[in-house]
């Protein structure tokens, strides 16, 4: 049986400034228990599509989530989007932006605090979110003190404490060390696997294998170029090089499901890959 | 890995409730976030202009500023209003020929002008504060008393006062016309870079540099940090709450603008400033330059010179 879809986009442009296009006829379905990866070089609109995802920015054309429009409108019901809102949530690249309470722990109760939940079980939930992440040490030291690695765990912990079905995560592994980046692929396939949509912005080609079972490549035009499964994108050199996601010297390794490819300059000049 | 919370591992959320369709006063974040946007789109333009072929952006910026000081000094001193409403004209062309279109150039200097200076010369206009021949009158003939003080039998408004008020107002409209001329058809780069030639601080030009610089990183960054908010309202906002974040996050910038500051002035040290002051390059004024000094210097003499070269020429 097909799964439900939870976001549909239809023809979506916007634009933050007069004339300087972020996004352009944008096209996008993802179904419900996706991982889906939005792969594309700098600047080609990865965040903002993931902000009209999040129902942060309203653009051009039709935003349906979980069969409902998406509009200024809509979200002004705060009713509404406060629901919206449980159900999605977005880890921002910049994670100081989102991190607003005065201790770590605070910062991960504000979620389950804002839904309702009584006092002990938001303490409850915000430690289980903090043991499973890994920073119940820091649990009561400032967030400002904390190390890049560290506030993008807390980042992600205060949405998880919400318990969203959707998770959207621009740039996740971005600044991480070896160790949290392992953690963070790791943390993303086992919410994947529990029946979350983890929806990702990258421009990182060698983890989009573990992270995606679907890649939309996106490129300077502002749009959507090309979707499929990330062996047969990793392997489409040409749509690499147009997207401006590798160079002529790059070489590929691709994990995952699908096995193991490799992509050598000399192996591809010659038409031997992959 | 520590294993998935029982709770995590299950959805939580039933089917999305159905918005109520009519449309809600915009709260704080939305109109914040619109504001910078605002302000980003109108840098933008500003910058499209400055960039543009024109009048005004085809002279030197050192011989343009200096003259827009000069003018400044002259409709300060300026003694009748025929001259400054001709001067106003001057102005409007002048803007015209450099691109800035009609409407933007007089919301830019009337509307200021009249709800700041207008509000503040408002009272001139009447007998109790500029006695005169009345022009127009709102009461005579009263005996009014405001417990032991008596207020006076008339109120009028008075050509003196209608005088006095018109010349303020046409001052600062002029002045606000003079100032946005000179800033929206020059480069910030070249104005700081004109202010610096003409004796400003090296200093003091450097920060307004880096101000110009880092005003628009902390806006973009103050938009990201209201669309972090707005992603976490998973409920009601409580009053206290939104206060507690604007407070918060006024202590944050604070604290990132220190933290920006040390490590601007490490790398401005790594790349060998050490504070000293270093000239400007700077272009050379030709046959436009000449013009505009021998246009500047009519206009100074038509708006002061029958006001104090006859008051020279009585000494």
């Amino acid at each position: 049986m097909a799964k439900s879809a939870v976001f549909e986009l239809n023809d979506i442009s916007y634009a933050y400034l007069p004339g300087q296009a972020a996004l352009s006829g944008v096209n996008l379905s993802v179904a419900a228990g996706e991982r889906l990866v939005l792969l594309g070089p700098n600047g080609c609109g990865k965040s903002t599509l993931q902000k009209v995802l999040a129902g942060l920015i309203f653009p051009a054309g039709r935003v349906a989530a979980f069969g409902q429009d998406i509009t200024a409108a809509a979200m002004s019901d705060k009713k509404f989007a406060a629901a919206f809102r449980r159900k999605v949530g977005f880890v921002f690249q910049n994670s100081d932006v989102q991190i607003f309470c005065a201790s770590v722990r605070d910062e991960i109760m504000f979620g389950p605090l804002a839904m309702g939940l009584p006092p002990d079980d938001a303490r409850q939930r915000a430690e289980e979110t903090m043991a499973f992440v890994g920073i119940g040490a820091l649990a009561d030291r400032l967030p400002h003190h904390l190390s890049g690695g560290e506030k993008k765990k807390v980042a992600v912990a205060a949405v998880l404490a919400v318990n969203p079905d959707v998770l959207i995560l621009d740039e996740p592994t971005n600044g991480l060390d070896p160790r949290t980046q392992r953690w963070m692929l790791e943390a993303l396939a086992g919410l994947a696997a529990a029946g979350k949509t983890v929806i990702t912005a990258t421009h990182h080609l060698d983890i989009v294998g573990e992270l995606a079972e679907r890649v939309a490549v996106m490129d300077e035009t502002h749009t959507i170029v090309a979707t499929g499964r990330p062996a047969d994108i990793l392997r489409d050199r040409e749509l690499l090089l147009a997207a401006n996601l590798i160079d002529e010297r790059y070489h590929v390794h691709l994990h995952g499901d699908d096995g193991h490819v490799h992509i050598h300059r000399h192996e591809a000049a010659r038409g031997r890959h992959p | 890995m520590t294993p998935l919370p029982t709770w995590l591992a299950t959805g939580e959320t039933g089917p999305l409730l159905t918005a109520e369709r009519r449309w809600r006063r915009a709260d704080y974040l939305t109109k914040t976030l619109a504001d910078i946007q605002k302000i980003m789109a109108e840098d933008i333009l500003q910058t499209g202009v400055a960039a543009r072929p024109g009048f005004l952006q085809a002279l030197e910026p050192r011989v343009k500023t200096v003259a827009a000081a000069t003018l400044l000094i002259a409709v300060a001193l300026a003694a009748g209003i025929p001259a400054l409403a001709a001067f106003h004209c001057l102005l409007f062309l002048a803007a015209l020929a450099s691109g800035l279109g009609p409407k933007p150039y007089l919301i830019r200097t009337w509307l200021p002008a009249l709800v700041f200076a207008g509000f503040a010369v408002l009272p001139a206009i009447f007998s109790w504060v500029t006695p005169g021949h009345p022009v127009l009158v709102v009461y005579d003939g009263a005996d009014w008393h405001i417990g032991p003080f008596a207020l006076p039998a008339q109120l009028a408004v008075t050509r003196q006062g209608l005088t006095a008020a018109a010349m303020v107002l046409l001052r600062a409209a002029a002045s606000l016309g003079i100032v946005a001329l000179l800033v929206k058809t020059t480069r910030w780069p070249a104005l700081t870079k004109a202010l610096q030639a003409l004796g400003m601080p090296a200093v003091f030009v450097l920060v307004l540099e880096l101000a110009y610089r880092y005003l628009f990183l902390f806006l973009l960054l103050l938009a990201d940090y209201l669309l972090g908010r707005r992603s976490r309202l998973v409920g009601a906002e409580p009053a206290l709450a939104k206060l507690e974040w604007v407070g918060g996050t006024l202590a944050g910038f604070l604290r990132l603008a220190g933290e920006y500051s040390k490590e601007i002035a490490a790398a401005m040290q790594a790349r060998g400033f050490g504070g000293e002051a270093r000239p400007a390059p700077a272009g050379r004024p030709g046959v436009r330059e000449a013009c505009l000094a021998v246009a500047v210097a009519l206009i100074f003499v038509s708006l002061v010179g029958g006001k104090y070269l006859g008051q020279i020429g009585g000494l």
